[in-house]
């Protein structure tokens, strides 16, 4: 494919967009602001928007590293055990059709306005969707591979190390693809919810929203676009280097 | 004997399988040759009966790495080497490799020899994904024969590949185990590779199974290719008459 048949229908679609929001900003700024007042926006203060990204993703980060750990571990526990799996299971899958968010003032009530909360709420937010990819990715290793394996009584950790752990690989790095960027909303939410002293996207999203400074809340939106174009860009990355193993035409790639 | 899902899988399979010697099973499909080879794997217990092998439990075999498998898939890992796929069983259950020490069990052939063997050694390094259907089949019987077993159990491990390759690839199996003398079950539904590899074959009923015949294979005096026909009729004939 090259370059300009690449490049060229994004660009296009995003001239249009581009176009048609200029035209609606135009006949109301209330509802939209205009484009060159939300590039002024981020022109007239980079530093201050800088800051707050990094405020944002520092407990988006946090919140995920945290999330993504519990995740891992309890599929191993989960996969390790009948038991433990019946029990967790179905709570696992509550936990994932609830929108965690909602507790997000419940949270701030509890753990005050520092980060905690922010991290808590993204911790629950990327865990669940890890530890069930990765609790189906352990118990997908092939039949045939493990009854090689149990032929020669290999270890339940041997089993665990050499197959069953490489085998959810591919199940890990799609639920990562979701879970990066998704880290980002729980930690917007949990600012928009609290404030707090430290001054993130969704703390810059909830006074300017309250001041209608549209063109604020939207080059904040813009810096939460490119942060999470980060972050599913290292997910691909990632997945690139963990999964260079696979074929080039398997399912997962 | 074996039950599975309220439903007898074997009844009354009773054969001796000499040392050193291969033996193919042959048997309608879903007549249980699977489950019996599972059996003798270590792999699933009998509801009753008894099977031996070399005078020892199943699991106990298996325990000092005794028992080598090659199932219908080759089952190799992608994330690793050709040459890693191979050896991976003896870098498994340290304990069952002090046993089988303790037992005085023989040496193991050299991974790279092996591959040699089966014409792999150019790809040591490549992933299975790279390699055809063929060679990813002889890298899992490297794999068997890497561990020196003293029996190995191949479960129709030809059956997904195309006719040349698989006469190539019984050829290849042939030579490794009139090299390393291990003793070799072989399941197939093909009578023309039982008795083309095997010395004796036995025939086993629709299930739940049952020994219907034990037809020896002669390798010896002159026209081979006679005695394997008339082995194969044999074989047919209990088929056909158990049908």
């Amino acid at each position: 494919m090259s370059a300009v048949t690449r490049w060229l229908p994004p660009l296009v679609a995003a001239l249009v967009v581009a176009g048609l929001w200029q035209l609606v900003a135009a006949r109301d700024p209330y509802l939209l602001p205009a484009l060159p007042a939300v590039a002024a926006a981020l022109v007239g203060d980079p530093g201050g928007y800088a800051l707050a990204t990094a405020t944002t993703a520092a407990e988006a980060l946090a919140g995920l590293v945290v999330g993504v750990a519990s995740g891992l571990l309890v599929a191993v526990v989960v996969s390790e055990s009948a038991l433990v799996r019946r029990a967790v299971l179905p709570l696992a899958v509550v936990a994932t059709v609830t929108p965690v968010v909602a507790i997000a003032p419940a949270l701030v009530v509890a753990l005050g306005f520092g980060p905690a909360p922010k991290i808590v709420v993204t911790a629950l937010i990327t865990a669940f969707p890890v530890l069930v990819g990765a609790a189906a990715g352990l118990r997908s290793a092939p039949p045939d591979a493990l009854a090689v394996l149990h032929s020669v009584r290999a270890s339940r950790w041997e089993v665990l190390w050499w197959l069953r752990v490489p085998a959810s690989l591919p199940y890990v790095t799609a639920a990562l693809r979701v879970v990066f960027p998704l880290s980002l909303v729980g930690a917007v939410v949990a600012e928009l919810v609290a404030a707090g002293s430290a001054r993130g996207l969704g703390t810059v999203i909830s006074i300017a929203s309250s001041n209608a400074a549209l063109a604020q809340v939207y080059a904040a939106v813009v810096c939460l676009a490119v942060l999470g174009l980060g972050l599913l860009g290292s997910a691909v990355l990632l997945e690139r280097r963990v999964l260079a193993w696979a074929s080039p035409s398997s399912p997962s790639r | 004997m074996r039950v599975r899902g309220g439903r007898r899988t074997l009844d009354g399979v009773d054969a001796d399988v000499p040392r050193g010697g291969f033996t193919a099973v042959v048997g309608p499909s879903g007549c249980g040759k699977s489950t019996l080879l599972r059996i003798l794997a270590g792999l699933e217990d009998p509801d009753a009966g008894r099977v031996s092998v070399f005078g020892q439990s199943p699991a106990r075999a298996a325990a000092r790495k005794a028992v080598g498998v090659v199932p219908q898939d080759p089952a190799l890992l992608p994330w690793l080497s050709v040459e890693d796929n191979v050896t991976l069983p003896l870098r498994v259950n340290r304990a069952g490799e002090r046993a089988r020490a303790a037992a005085g069990a023989p040496q193991r052939p050299d991974p790279g020899e092996l591959l040699a063997t089966v014409g792999l050694a150019d790809v040591a390094r490549a992933r299975p994904h790279e390699l055809s259907g063929g060679m990813r089949q002889r890298v899992a019987v490297a794999r068997a024969f890497a561990l020196a077993p003293e029996l190995l159990l191949l479960d129709e491990p030809f059956s997904a590949v195309d006719e040349l390759t698989r006469e190539q690839l019984q050829v290849e199996l042939g030579a490794l185990w009139r090299r390393w003398r291990t003793t070799v079950v072989l399941v197939t539904h093909s009578l023309r590779e039982a008795v083309a590899l095997a010395d004796t074959v036995v025939v086993l009923s629709p299930g739940p199974a049952r020994v219907i015949g034990v037809v020896g294979v002669a390798r010896v005096d002159g026209d081979e290719s006679r005695h394997r026909h008339e082995a194969e009729a044999q074989v047919r004939a209990h088929l056909l008459a158990s049908a």
